[in-house]
């Protein structure tokens, strides 16, 4: 028995997914409310100590994204039965209503992007890199090589973000206004790229994407090829629909999108590299257990989202109400939690 | 900061020149009051009619609307005016409205548009509900459907038989705005959520925290105690 | 096909280099021949091309970073024109200068893993590999720790062991030990040796720290500024090489006239016996000109005790998260006086620079800085600080390093303060050459020269640099102690952070040594760095007594010096 449990990474995608999906669609804010609560008793039951970066910069950044998310509900959308104030109409483009309906749903705006940025944290700090890496094909090596670049980038970007503050600080020049942190932009990048360069560099010395082998037929190729095309499109029209209102044709074309364009990446003959595993990914009882209910949630979710979607919702026009609860949703939803429990209470990792 | 002067500067250019469009007087009847006749469709036989005193001001086609006591929904679109969501409880809600206006990816789909009674017809108005001032006299309409043009349902009466479906007191001192309904609007407001829901919801929440730290700490001092 | 001894491990021939968007080739028709086994160590100063040279031995010139390449280099049968660091990567184990970039993984045995799992190679070998490493390198207590916690010394030898569990051919490092501090140098520089010596591993090292490498290698690689390179057993090229390239013992013996040259107190010893058979009288206290003695008899540098004080730290303790990184230290800085904070890694070096510059509020206790006639927190006085951390990248915001040291006079002008103009802080700083180009592009040692003036641009009345001369060769380190003496004698308090024990010994007015944190000891160099086992200088260790750098050491013997 040890008090250490790690899980498959797979088992995190799929967590990951179905988490994500609720943090995208709903705008209830009991259910994001409760989304963040799971996000955050996942983080810190299952993120072992040392890879728990901090998340203190979410919660500086929350005041912004609530002012955002409020000054543009409040100024674009100036109905609602609850007038805050009027201004004269006269005014140009601010003139008119500003509503407390628009305020109210300014702020589930940002609770969602809140919620959002939880589960996306905590998902990052759930999957190591190099298990990543190990389930990717190795066909797909240099996306690997562009991604690992990118999750070096980002944490580097806040450490020079803290050290670049220091620096002005102490060199006496100050930070007024909007203006004075333009020139921190390019050596914020800069910094993070010289960072993330080195790990290119470092990625390419040890030999990363392996040596390159020839075999196959040509015939597998064109149709791996195909294969890509067709997923591709089918994600360019899933897109479409998506962003056009659609409600049942975009999740069809997304997941047969996603399984053309594997296809179409794994079958691909050419320059195929061997490669092998130090560790077995081991998939055990507790990661179909969180896949499991990860599942049962997403399908419950989709479930609603499609019978009664105003009950995942939140619609404060015409008038200002209480939100509605949807209660299937929010009893199913402890299941994302399941991970947690299993770290607290399961056997634990062999040793 | 610069940049915004000219911006303002230029919407109320266009503002005062698109919104100046000038009162047509009509000489045939002195009888004819100072209001604009509105007919609303929610499609599914349900209308509403509504007489808007105007008092001389200068109401564009959305305030038109706003003024005759209906609830309504609408979004600045920036330099395209502002678009109607939801009437009543009939629309969309924001973000899809801000998407499209409502509109879906089939042809059909139904949207809110502004429609100027003409002789014997409907007619679309290029501008938009913002960039048409109210006139005395005229009937204004508005419908939930999809296609283009006016939909069939529509009817189309004239500014009295509005004033007199609408209720409209003509002869009193001060003119106010008068509404009626017809027909039961489809997708009426779900009875409120009653207050054992809430704190059902409101249960689940608490236990949620309260689950969740005790997982957080129960594995935390797991990890502490096993063997490095 | 086996490699027969004949073949050199790697073939240079005639290669001519220019890195993308740059006229100048850094290299020009350089040919080097490394034999099997053979340790060649590549010396010369900074932005002369030795990161360059290192590179083509695996690949990474020209493929990572593009550029102009002519010539040829072969690892054996390949070729690096035809194959990519890739195909080499198990022919060549590359280790980086930085520790904390190198580490790609959060588990010491998957890092070794790495690179034998791109490579393909079974998973029954390839376990028996990672053990091996662990062994090799003496890690195996660190197999499940994360690299994160794991000290920098550590650190790199797990990246030499991920090197090594590739079978490579040839080893090769890009000044390994810059980052550490002297134990943990010494524990990485035997290994390496170690590797050399009982496993024929060709090992291409590039150091600066000579006095540490020299006595390790058979070969010497000396780069010179315009590209070429002049090469030769040690015992051919050391004496060739300036004085400031050699170490102590080996200017002493140059003085001394000894052949050959001593490479380690060892050696420099068995010279001295064989030179003075009687002996040598031991000189306890040596006295410096113009120096005042306190009444318990240590001595100071006249103009520093009895200069006002400017730095004041009484009782400081700083905490960051969870644990104190500095406890209750107490420290005076008088105007004029250089101050050097020494200690291991993690001692609380930085974050004694850290207090001072105010950018850490003490738990406990004041920080104070003497500012127009009142002492006062460093917090309140923007701009009267100068402080160069160890990553200088936070004070490059443009394109060239011209507009950098402007943008910080033009700062200090609005504050009223400025003192020089752009091309007055480019002479101080020997960096007139770099003037128009990108900081980001410079070599290490460069680059904290434009650090340091863009700093003194900003025209602060103290000096703070940690670690400044990582990365610099003898005679930049020497330039800019020059410099920082010269500042020092016109009344600018400085501290320095820094591990380099010759170097303070000959230039710093105090030392203070910080272990676990704490305040160990605080005096003059004479008094600090005399009688210890690991912070004394060659020359101490040699001769004992007051004896610090190698002028004393003359004296002592009765050299002409």
């Amino acid at each position: 028995m040890s008090g250490v449990t790690t899980f498959d990474v797979r088992a995190w995608m799929v967590w990951g997914t179905s988490a994500f999906l609720i943090a995208l669609l709903a705008r209830n804010p009991f259910v994001l409310v409760e989304l963040g609560i799971v996000a955050l008793t996942v983080r810190f039951a299952c993120v072992p100590p040392e890879r728990l970066a901090g998340i203190g910069w979410i919660l500086r950044v929350a005041p912004l994204m609530l002012a955002i998310g409020v000054v543009f509900n409040v100024l674009t959308v100036r109905s609602g039965d609850r007038v805050l104030a009027t201004l004269p109409d006269s005014w140009p483009v601010i003139g008119g209503d500003l509503t407390w309906n628009a305020f109210a749903y300014g702020v589930v705006s940002a609770l969602a992007l809140f919620v959002l940025l939880l589960v996306g944290t905590t998902l990052g700090a759930l999957m190591r890199w190099i298990d990543l890496t190990r389930i990717l094909p190795q066909r797909v090596a240099p996306l690997a090589v562009a991604g690992s670049v990118a999750w070096v980038f980002l944490p580097e970007l806040s450490r020079s973000f803290t050290d670049i503050r220091e620096t002005m600080a102490l060199r006496g020049i100050p930070l007024r206004g909007p203006r004075s942190f333009l020139p921190l932009v390019v050596p914020l990048l800069a910094q993070g790229l010289e960072r993330a360069m080195t790990t290119a560099e470092v990625l390419e010395a040890r030999g990363f994407g392996g040596r390159p082998v020839r075999a196959g037929s040509r015939r597998a190729g064109g149709m791996a090829d195909l294969a890509l095309i067709a997923g591709l499109v089918a994600l360019a029209a899933g897109s479409y629909d998506l962003v056009s209102g659609g409600r049942i044709a975009w999740p069809i074309l997304f997941a047969g999108g996603a399984a053309a364009l594997g296809t179409g990446l794994l079958r691909r003959p050419v320059a195929d590299a061997p490669r092998t595993r130090y560790r077995l990914a081991r998939w055990r009882w507790m990661d179909t257990a969180t896949c499991a209910g990860s599942v049962a949630v997403a399908a419950i979710f989709l479930w609603r989202w499609i019978a009664q979607p105003a009950g995942l919702g939140f619609d404060p026009y015409p008038h200002l109400e209480w939100p509605p609860v949807d209660l299937p949703m929010m009893l199913v939803m402890p299941l994302l939690a399941l991970p947690a429990a299993i770290v607290a209470f399961g056997p634990g990792d062999d040793r | 900061m610069r940049g915004i002067l000219p911006a303002l500067v230029t919407c109320a250019l266009v503002f005062a020149l698109v919104g100046d469009v000038p009162p047509r007087i009509s000489a045939a009847a002195p009888a004819t009051p100072d209001v604009a006749g509105l007919v609303v469709s929610y499609g599914d036989g349900a209308f509403s009619y509504a007489t808007v005193p105007l008092d001389g001001e200068r109401l564009d086609g959305l305030a038109l609307l706003k003024a005759s006591g209906l609830s309504v929904l609408a979004i600045d679109f920036g330099g395209y005016g502002q678009g109607v969501c939801k009437i009543e409880v009939v629309g969309c809600d924001v973000s899809a409205c801000r998407m499209r206006l409502c509109q879906t990816a089939s042809a059909d789909s139904p949207f809110w548009r502004f429609l100027v009674a003409g002789d014997g017809h409907w007619a679309l108005s290029p501008l938009g509900a913002s960039g048409v001032t109210a006139k005395a006299g005229q009937v204004y309409g508005w419908a939930w459907a999809g296609g283009t043009g006016a939909p069939d349902d529509l009817p189309l009466p004239t500014l009295d038989e509005v004033m007199t479906r609408s209720g409209f007191e003509r002869d009193a001192t001060s003119l106010r705005p008068a509404l009626a309904n017809q027909g039961r609007i489809p997708g009426s407001l779900d009875e409120h959520p009653a207050w054992d829901r809430y704190g059902a919801a409101g249960c689940i929440l608490v236990a949620m925290g309260a689950g969740g730290l005790i997982l957080v700490r129960r594995a935390s001092s797991r990890r502490g105690e096993a063997p490095s | 096909m086996i490699a027969t001894d004949r073949m050199p491990a790697l073939a240079i021939d005639a290669v001519t280099y220019a890195y993308p968007g740059v006229d100048e080739p850094v290299l020009r028709a350089v040919s080097l021949d490394l034999d099997p086994a053979s340790f060649t160590l590549v010396v010369g100063a900074s932005g002369s091309g030795k990161s360059t040279l290192l590179r083509l031995a695996n690949g990474l010139v020209p493929h990572f970073t593009g550029g102009r390449f002519a010539g040829a280099v072969r690892v054996g049968e390949l070729d690096t024109r035809l194959s990519g660091p890739r195909e080499l990567a198990a022919a060549v184990g590359f280790v980086f200068q930085d520790p904390e970039a190198q580490m790609l993984t959060d588990r010491v045995d998957d890092e070794i893993a790495f690179g034998l799992e791109q490579a393909g190679i079974p998973r029954g070998t390839m376990r028996k590999r990672v053990e091996e490493a662990l062994d090799l390198l003496g890690i195996g207590h660190l197999r499940e720790r994360s690299p994160a916690t794991l000290s920098g010394g550590e650190r790199q030898r797990v990246a030499i062991a991920s090197a090594m569990a590739m079978h490579p051919r040839i080893l090769v490092l890009d000044e390994p030990t810059s980052q550490l501090d002297p134990w943990a140098a010494e524990d990485v520089l035997t290994v390496v040796r170690r590797l050399n010596d009982d496993l024929g591993t060709t090992v291409l090292m590039a150091e600066h720290r000579l006095e540490r490498t020299l006595h390790h290698a058979d070969r010497i690689v000396e780069l010179a500024a315009p590209g070429t390179v002049t090469q030769g057993g040690v015992g051919e090229v050391l004496p060739r090489l300036a004085d400031g390239a050699l170490p102590p013992v080996a200017q002493l013996g140059r003085q001394a006239g000894w052949s050959p040259l001593p490479l380690t107190v060892k050696e420099a010893r068995r010279a001295i016996d064989a030179t003075y058979p009687i002996g040598v009288r031991r000189v306890d206290r040596l006295s410096d000109g113009g120096h005042s003695t306190d009444p318990d008899g240590a001595t100071y540098p006249a103009g520093s005790r009895s200069s006002p004080v400017t730095i004041a730290l009484e009782g400081v303790t700083v905490r960051r998260g969870e644990r104190d990184v500095l406890r209750d230290v107490s420290l005076e800085i008088h105007a004029g006086e250089l101050v050097a904070l020494m200690g291991r890694n993690g001692s609380g070096k930085t974050s004694l620079l850290r207090a001072i510059a105010g950018l850490d509020e003490p738990r406990r206790g004041t920080v104070a800085i003497a500012s127009q006639g009142a002492m006062r927190s460093p917090r309140h006085l923007p701009g009267a600080i100068g402080y160069v951390p160890q990553q200088s990248g936070a004070l490059f915001w443009h394109e060239t390093v011209r507009e950098d040291i402007k943008f910080a006079i033009d700062a200090a002008r609005q504050r009223k303060t400025a003192t020089s103009s752009v091309e007055e802080v480019l002479a101080q700083l020997g960096i007139a050459g770099l003037a128009d180009r990108h900081p980001r592009d410079l070599s290490v040692g460069e680059r904290v020269r434009a650090a340091i003036a863009v700093v003194l641009a900003g025209s602060p009345s103290i000096l703070l640099l940690d670690e400044p001369t990582r990365g610099m060769d003898w005679r930049a380190k020497d330039a800019l102690l020059a410099l920082l003496a010269g500042l020092r004698d016109s009344g600018m308090p400085i501290a320095i952070a820094t591990h380099d024990v010759e170097l303070m010994a000959r230039f710093a007015d105090t030392v203070v040594l910080l272990g676990d944190r704490e305040m160990v000891a605080v005096g003059p160099p004479r008094d600090v760095l005399t009688g210890s086992l690991t912070f004394s200088t060659q020359m101490n260790t040699l001769l004992g007594g007051s004896v610090l750098t190698v002028d004393d050491a003359s004296r002592v013997l009765g050299l002409g010096g």
